[in-house]
């Protein structure tokens, strides 16, 4: 059923998963993650740290989302929308690393915390 | 026949037979389409990926597209999404841009596929690249109109990596369809 075309297309698209991913693992920890950012229904609500444990409630465009920070992670902990893939999207720590909830329209966003600020030095 | 003169055909009993056929084959495919949507959207359960699902309508979409030509499948599509999301009731909201315009995104890149590579390709390649095309499309749209920032487009390798198995699973059901359908293509 599968031609030998198919099969070229199957190992391109593997190849382009395996390179997309190298280029996000290298882009994603630039910076140090020291805080984030949430926004609801397409204005800004606020920025907050990391370093904190708390629960946020957001107002969105459905109801209210709550958001969960604790041991320098963040997550949507629960949220009126139908599908929950915002829920299932789990924990997020790395800075460029997004939450979004479509339905609800709530974005969590990670910052790094020298986000912006020229560097005089990084050494890994 | 091309469409003008349609008018001045004389409608024989058997020419009546095959429009009413046509109608009612093609308003069934748009019936399934958008069944299929509908239950997709919201019945199935969600991959633990957010964007990522089945694309059962894609099937819809290829059988048509071996059946028929491009223009059907076009408003197929076009028709499906609409009304299907009127019936979720995600009509006009972002969400619905997303799909639309992956969909549609989708729908070119497998027409062209088709028209040009078909042989090459088998049905399962026309449907792995509408289904890449379909969770990058949207990936970006998410990025443009929800997220406002690019960091969403690092989900992209995962995205991928779903669009395989799904794509190939949904191209292995149409070839399936294809071959037991009691359809002719003389009589459609």
């Amino acid at each position: 059923m599968l031609t030998r075309y198919d099969k070229a297309l199957i190992y391109f698209l593997l190849l382009l998963a395996s390179l997309t991913f190298a280029v996000s693992v290298n882009f994603a920890n630039i910076g140090r993650a020291g805080e984030f950012a949430i926004s609801a229904c397409g204005r800004e609500v606020g920025h907050y740290s990391l370093y904190q444990s708390r629960k946020v409630k957001v107002q969105g465009c459905l109801g209210t989302s709550v958001v969960e920070i604790s041991g320098s992670r963040v997550r949507i902990l629960s949220s009126p929308c139908p599908r929950k893939e915002c829920t299932a999207r789990g924990w997020i720590s790395k800075p460029g690393e997004v939450i979004v909830c479509a339905p609800n329209e709530v974005v969590v966003k990670i910052v790094g915390s020298d986000e912006g600020k020229p560097t005089d030095a990084v050494s890994k | 026949m091309p469409y003008q003169n349609r008018a001045k055909e004389v409608l024989t009993a058997d020419s009546v037979k095959i429009h009413t056929r046509r109608l009612v084959l093609l308003s069934l495919f748009l019936a399934l389409g958008i069944v299929l949507y509908v239950v997709e959207t919201l019945f199935l359960p969600p991959f633990p990926l957010p964007g990522a699902k089945l694309g059962l309508t894609n099937v819809v979409t290829l059988v048509l597209l071996i059946f028929y030509s491009w223009r059907e499948c076009l408003y197929n599509v076009l028709a499906r999404t609409i009304l299907g999301s009127l019936i979720v009731g995600t009509f006009l909201t972002p969400a619905f841009y997303l799909s639309f315009g992956g969909a549609l995104m989708s729908t070119f890149i497998m027409i062209f596929i088709f028209n040009r590579f078909y042989g090459k390709f088998s049905l399962v390649g026309v449907s792995l690249t509408g289904s890449t095309t379909h969770n990058m499309v949207q990936l970006t749209l998410a990025g443009a109109l929800i997220a406002h920032h690019w960091g969403i487009l690092f989900q992209a390798p995962f995205l991928i990596l779903i669009a395989i198995p799904t794509g190939a699973f949904n191209g292995i059901i149409a070839t399936y369809l294809v071959k037991r359908l009691p359809l002719k293509t003389s009589i459609l």
